[in-house]
């Protein structure tokens, strides 16, 4: 049990700030709901059918798709584009898919490397993008989610005030929408740049998101 | 939510005031009170509604509602404690991206 906690210490502790943050997000989120609710004379909604409702399920799912899009993204650019000084970069002049040889696969692959990453053909092609399709299906099933929640949301704030309903395409196309999506992706490609930029000139001792502390701000793709 | 619907409409009908008056939110009591200057019974009597229309397509998105009446109108709806009850009636529609113009509205 202490082995299996040491070897998965930063996958559970991120586990654990998502579940804390999610519940705490629902506590919130369910008492900023009540307040609106009083606002317009109508009743309190308990917390199960609030974190059941379309208006929770935007809320994450928007945030969700953002997270995925620059995850999506940046494993994409970086497999073509460099950041001199960045340990978020590739050295340069690696730019591109690389040789079979440098990715370990096919006769190049070692005795435990993963299986697929030992064949040829479609499978390994699948598992040489499978981080990037993975990635890129949560993208494009949460925008979804994001969407179909926020048409559940939108539209039932149209009938409130007494205005025709749109359809899950004409939503597609409203300030709504992309005003929710844009402003989720904003932040997630400063992050990312910021790290990348950041990362160039400034260090954390020990973390391999940064380079060691004595690099120097020109070496490309080392980690600490 | 139809069913509300249609029973306010019947109602209006046979002129019973106050079982149109119980379809109706609170707020929708209200506005008809004040605009007529009379009880609801009484007020909504007066109004340009649809009478006998049956409900047409419904609309629902989480605790709000729309009912196209047939022959044309239509009304809105909220879920309360009480179930559903028209927030307006007697609408119909304007330039889009506009609220209906509604006879009756809460």
């Amino acid at each position: 049990m202490r082995r299996f906690l040491k070897h998965n210490g930063l996958s559970l502790a991120f586990l654990g700030l998502f579940v804390a943050a999610i519940v705490f997000q629902a506590i919130a989120g369910v008492a900023a709901f009540n307040d609106e609710q009083d606002q317009h004379g109508d009743p309190h909604v308990s917390f199960w059918r609030y974190v059941t409702s379309s208006a929770f399920g935007v809320a994450v799912m928007e945030n969700w798709q953002s997270e995925y899009l620059q995850f999506t993204l940046f494993m994409l650019l970086t497999v073509w584009l460099l950041q001199r000084g960045s340990p978020e970069s590739k050295e340069l002049g690696r730019e591109g898919r690389e040789s079979d040889e440098d990715q370990l696969v096919g006769e190049h692959a070692r005795h435990d490397s993963p299986g697929w990453a030992k064949v040829h053909g479609f499978r390994r092609r699948i598992y040489e993008n499978s981080l990037l399709i993975v990635m890129g299906v949560i993208w494009l099933g949460t925008w979804f989610a994001q969407s179909v929640t926020g048409v559940t949301e939108y539209n039932s704030e149209l009938l409130d005030h007494h205005e025709a309903t749109l359809s899950w395409f004409e939503y597609l196309g409203t300030a709504s929408f992309w005003e929710r999506t844009l402003q989720n992706w904003q932040s997630e490609f400063l992050a990312v740049g910021s790290m990348a930029i950041l990362a160039v000139y400034l260090r954390q001792r020990g973390s391999p998101e940064s380079k060691p502390v004595g690099a120097a701000h020109h070496e490309t793709g080392v980690e600490g | 939510m139809a069913a509300v619907a249609e029973r306010f409409s019947a109602a209006l009908e046979r002129d019973d005031g106050a079982a149109a008056c119980e379809e109706l939110g609170a707020a929708a009591i209200s506005a008809v009170e004040q605009q007529e200057e009379a009880s609801c019974a009484e007020a909504i009597l007066r109004l340009d509604l649809p009478r006998g229309a049956a409900a047409g397509k419904a609309r629902v998105y989480v605790r709000s509602a729309s009912v196209e009446l047939v022959g044309g109108g239509a009304t809105f709806l909220n879920e309360g404690p009480a179930g559903w009850k028209l927030s307006a009636a007697g609408c119909t529609p304007r330039a889009p991206s506009q609220p209906y113009d509604c006879e009756l509205e809460g």
